[in-house]
């Protein structure tokens, strides 16, 4: 079971001083391949096409450096050296931006320290872990109140870095505590019921936190299918009686001042320093829901402590939480045995790896354990899988945009942001765009079929496919296109150096670039498509060479990522 | 490990799926009488859906005006109405400032009286002029329910009530998420059978991306963007990478001609490029540059979406369609927290936007051929949380168009009030018109027969009115 630390306030401390500590680090320091441990016997190395192929579930893209590190380290080592390296906070770069700049300080700029970490972060697997978090446990930008408070949006992408290894429980805590979610779910300020004024408690996050972030609608079995009724019904987690309750819990939370009503300008703390309970405004009524009971006159973090042992110990959250995470990494149509196996982990706090190392303490809800299960289990590293219609998943445009950024774009020519980068989640560029979804339901659900489509007749759920449309496909299609040619203006300039030496053997290039972009899954007849194209530029003389060889480089990458074995990865 | 052995190429599939459908019962009666029951399909018609994504609070859009309501109703929300006397230019829900609603059917409301806030004055005075009627207390109902039956559990309701996601996908297509067919798609569907368009591109049309609405068996969603036409560079272009060969090579790698791709996924994609490509540039080549109506439509992201909608039916002749289904949408309606401030300006965007709508079908000659219709994920509850107001059920909502029976309103406004027979608790209204007899009767009018009607909206079948009579 996992242990509370005994008091709020002392939790909330630590927190702080992560980032803080997080931040004393500086810039990570670069992990030599070597420091990961002892390289595999050659006959166990994954080839360098599995390497990508994990990288593509496990990174934001595969490089050919991280695919050389894996095919002599293996995948556990990998991870394992990846749960030790440190990451940046964002908040701590904020504030101090925030001085350097005299105070002014912009919601853009936390947008470009989560694409700076994206795509250079050279801890990856906390980054797409964290990546799949926030879009679980959803704030946006896309709010009146949450825009405009930068340091606000920064802490809470803090707590998506440093909770991705930590508990699930811990997690849960930190978000409801989060003044960025207590905005974004109006229990900031949220007071108890008066009867005398007409007045209830706000029920807005009682039900989503139960919806969305631990138990879901219906009962799970523990592979995450729902257990069925007589007559074949699904049996509902809860009823609204419960959320009447439940909205009580969260009754007395504001910002971290004297007073409740204390606005957040007073303080420089307020925008990022977890949420404070006053007891004057917390519900003093008992609160009965699904099976908890909290007596009357127990206090704020007291009920609240209570209320979410009792949603991270249902039967639900396990199965539930697993299968979007493995849906946001590796494919969107797991099988109930995959979800169970990723299940089992999250419930034990451990998972073995095939060489027999563990990943995890042993308690439950350690996310260790549940990253490792996803990305080690047979479902997503047997290649024998990929024969099936409905394995894999639409590609994550934002993954898809920060993985051509790492290999092309130096972090030297990052100093500007292109505005395309401010906001790509117009239907005309990205279509995503991290922690800017419409609402608390993100981009794309877990649940969404594509009406009239080929998954759909086949009965599987294609979550990404919610943002495909015949705008958003010709908005990638261009954003991209964009990007590679190196026309958006100011930032994020790429430069093809390698890649142009190799340019006049398209045969070459075209492999080079199937196994860092395609994970060497590109099907011949595309590879013919895209090697006639680039015969079609013909490298001239000394003149107009490097000219000559960028275009068919340019070229290239440009039918790679807009090729179906791109689009969706398998 | 699931679907190893799914062969059977898209093509075969869907050509599959479709005639299962055929064969199923619903449809063979359908099929069998195509002539005698088929859609009426002559002249332009075009039904406008619009989402209030969040849930709309439809106490806070009809509201109670006779003194003995307005009272009950100013107590109930004192909080809310205090937050209300904050807004720049002071309440607009005093009842002195409230716009006097005159419906012809006032006399089925007995001595109670409505009104619309000023935020809606555009609204009014179409309601006013007849342009626009009322829908009160609609919903997604499964049969006819009240307090007591639910209580006693004598009625079966719709699952994953409040839920936002499941309750839209409910209301636009009478299943939670994961649903694949909406009464939008549907009654289109008949609408193709009859063969009212030449070209099925732009049937059914999206501007607020994808809505599981728009989808039948033959209908397909096509989305635009409020920008107009997304044409590629990359394949309009005469040159590309200096290569006058690959504008068509690009054009071909895009839509992925012969690539044999079998994952399920792959294909999807590949589709949705193809439709892309092929119907932007159509598109780009039909719509004008400049709008082909003198009417300004405001800023916002609704004004937006709707003016894409009237100048996508200017065109309709170009485009070979006789009917047309359209979506837009509007978010920020889930007001649990700043709802005077958030209504208030949703209201002014939503009327003005609508305004300028049914100014340019005027001007355009098609009020009697377009009618808009509002729509959201529920209702919300009548108590106040301090600042704001919790999920709901049923709710209010507007038919806006030459067509619309208007100056009337249908179905019921309940009183403000609690413990009625049509009071879930806390004021989450109980529909008393079902989503499906709403479907139905704008269904018969975009001219689908009884009979297709209940296809398209099966559960109206459990309803003794099929037609509410709006339009």
């Amino acid at each position: 079971m996992f242990k509370r630390p005994a008091s709020r306030r002392l939790r909330a401390a630590a927190l702080l001083a992560t980032a803080a500590a997080l931040a004393a680090c500086g810039e990570d320091t670069i992990q030599e391949p070597g420091a990961i441990g002892a390289p595999l016997a050659a006959a166990q190395r994954p080839d360098q096409a599995e390497a990508a192929r994990f990288l593509t579930q496990a990174s934001f893209g595969p490089t050919m450096d991280e695919i050389e590190t894996v095919s002599i380290y293996g995948y556990e080592q990998w991870i394992a050296d990846q749960y030790g390296r440190p990451s940046r906070s964002h908040l701590q770069r904020m504030r101090a931006l925030e001085i350097a700049n005299g105070g002014e300080i912009r919601d853009e700029d936390a947008y470009e320290s989560f694409w700076e970490d994206a795509i250079y972060g050279r801890d990856q697997l906390r980054q797409r872990a964290a990546f799949a978090l926030s879009q679980l446990m959803v704030i946006s930008t896309n709010n009146d109140e949450i825009r405009g408070r930068p340091l606000t949006l920064a802490s809470y992408m803090d707590v998506m870095l440093l909770d991705a290894f930590g508990n699930y429980r811990e997690l849960l805590e930190d978000v409801t505590y989060s003044p960025a979610m207590g905005i974004y779910l109006t229990y900031l300020q949220n007071r108890r019921a008066d009867e005398e004024r007409g007045r209830v408690p706000d029920e807005n996050y009682a039900r989503e936190v139960m919806q969305l972030f631990s138990i879901g609608l219906v009962e799970l079995d523990n592979t995450g299918e729902p257990l069925l009724a007589g007559g074949g019904v699904q049996i509902e987690t809860y009823d609204n009686d419960d959320i009447t309750e439940l909205a009580k819990v969260f009754t007395g939370l504001s910002w971290n001042g004297d007073d409740f009503w204390d606005r957040d300008e007073r303080a420089a703390d307020h925008q990022y320093a977890p949420l404070k309970a006053f007891e004057e405004e917390h519900s003093q009524e008992s609160k009965t829901f699904l099976d908890a009971f909290i007596p009357e006159n127990t206090s704020t973090e007291e009920s609240i402590r209570i209320a979410l042992d009792t949603l991270f110990n249902h039967p639900n959250t396990a199965p539930f939480v697993s299968k979007q995470l493995i849906q946001r990494m590796v494919t969107s149509n797991p099988t109930p045995a995959y979800v169970g196996r990723v299940a089992a982990a999250f419930d034990a706090g451990v998972y073995t790896g095939p060489s027999g190392r563990a990943f995890g303490s042993g308690e439950r809800g350690d996310l260790r354990a549940v990253w490792a299960a996803i990305l080690l289990d047979e479902e997503a590293r047997d290649p024998t899988y990929v024969a099936d219609p409905g394995y894999g998943k639409v590609r994550e445009p934002v993954v898809r945009f920060a993985h051509w950024a790492r290999n092309f774009v130096p972090e030297a020519n990052t100093n500007e942001l292109p505005s395309r980068l401010e906001d790509a989640s117009r239907p005309d560029y990205l279509g995503q765009q991290a922690y800017r979804s419409p609402s608390v339901f993100n981009f794309y659900r877990p649940g969404y079929v594509a009406p009239g489509s080929v998954s759909a007749g086949a009965g599987l759920v294609a979550p990404e496919m919610q943002i495909t449309h015949e705008t958003s496909v010709a908005g990638y299609i261009e954003f991209m296109s964009r990007f590679i040619q190196d026309r958006v203006g100011d930032g994020y300039e790429p430069d093809y150096t390698d890649e142009m030496e190799i340019a006049h053997d398209i045969s070459a290039l075209v492999a080079y670039i199937d196994l860092i972009m395609t994970n060497g899954a590109m099907r011949p007849e595309t590879r013919a498509r895209i090697e006639a194209a680039l015969a079609e530029i013909p490298i001239g003389p000394e003149s107009t060479e490097e000219r000559d060889r960028s275009r068919r480089v340019q070229a290239a990458l440009l039918m790679a990522v807009t090729s179906p074995e791109y689009l969706v990865q398998q | 490990m699931i679907n190893t052995h799914l062969e059977l190429s898209r093509r075969s599939f869907l050509k599959s799926s479709a005639a299962a459908f055929a064969g199923g019962a619903t449809m063979r009666g359908g099929l069998a009488n195509m002539t005698a029951m088929a859609a009426d399909v002559s002249g332009y018609k075009a039904l406008v859906c619009i989402l209030f994504a969040g849930g709309l609070d439809c106490h806070d859009v009809v509201l109670p005006l006779d003194q003995p309501s307005y009272n009950a109703f100013a107590d109930i929300r004192q909080e809310l109405l205090t937050q209300y006397n904050g807004v720049p230019g002071g309440s607009t829900r005093t009842r002195g400032r409230l716009l006097p609603l005159n419906p012809e059917n006032a006399a089925d409301f007995g001595g109670r009286q409505f009104a619309l806030p000023e935020t809606l004055a555009p609204i009014h005075s179409m309601f006013e002029n007849g342009e626009a009627a009322i829908i009160g207390n609609v919903g997604p109902l499964i049969e006819p329910t009240t307090r007591t039956t639910l209580r006693e559990g004598l009625v079966a309701v719709p699952p994953r009530l409040y839920s936002h996601n499941d309750q839209i996908s409910t209301w636009l297509a009478s299943e939670p998420e994961g649903a694949r067919f909406g009464w939008g798609g549907r009654i289109a569907d008949f609408a193709l059978q009859s063969g009212a368009n030449v070209n099925p591109t732009l049937t059914a049309v999206s501007i607020a991306g994808n809505s599981v609405f728009l989808s039948g068996e033959t209908a397909q969603q096509f989305q635009v963007s409020s920008r107009g036409a997304s044409e590629l560079d990359e394949v309009s272009s005469s040159r590309l990478f200096g290569s006058e060969a690959l504008p068509a090579m690009m054009s071909e790698h895009f839509r992925n001609i012969g690539g044999g791709h079998t994952n399920v996924f792959q294909q999807d994609v590949i589709d949705v490029t193809e439709r892309s490509i092929a119907a932007n540039a159509q598109l780009a080549a039909t719509l004008e540059d400049e709008a082909p109506f003198t009417t300004v439509f405001p800023e916002g992201r609704l004004a937006g979406q709707l003016a894409m909608v009237a100048r996508l039916i200017a065109v309709h002749e170009n485009f070979g369609v006789g009917r047309q289904v359209f979506y837009v949408s509007d978010g920020g309606y889930d007001t649990h927290s700043n709802q005077a401030r958030d209504m208030t300006n949703l209201q002014l965007g939503f009327s003005g936007a609508v305004a300028a709508f049914q100014s340019a079908m005027a001007e355009l000659g098609v009020a009697n051929d377009v009618t808009l219709f509002t729509t959201s994920d529920f209702g919300r509850t009548l108590t106040a949380n301090g600042d704001g107001t919790d999920h709901g059920w049923g709710g209010h909502h507007f038919v806006v168009g030459g067509a619309v029976n208007g100056r009337r309103i249908y179905g019921s406004i309940p009183e403000p009030a609690f413990d009625h027979e049509l009071d879930s608790g806390r004021g989450r209204l109980i529909p008393s018109v079902s989503v499906e007899q709403f479907a139905g009767t704008l269904g018969n009018w975009f001219g689908l027969t009884n009979g297709e009607v209940a296809q398209a909206a099966p559960g109206i079948t459990n309803f003794a009115q099929r037609n509410i009579g709006f339009v």
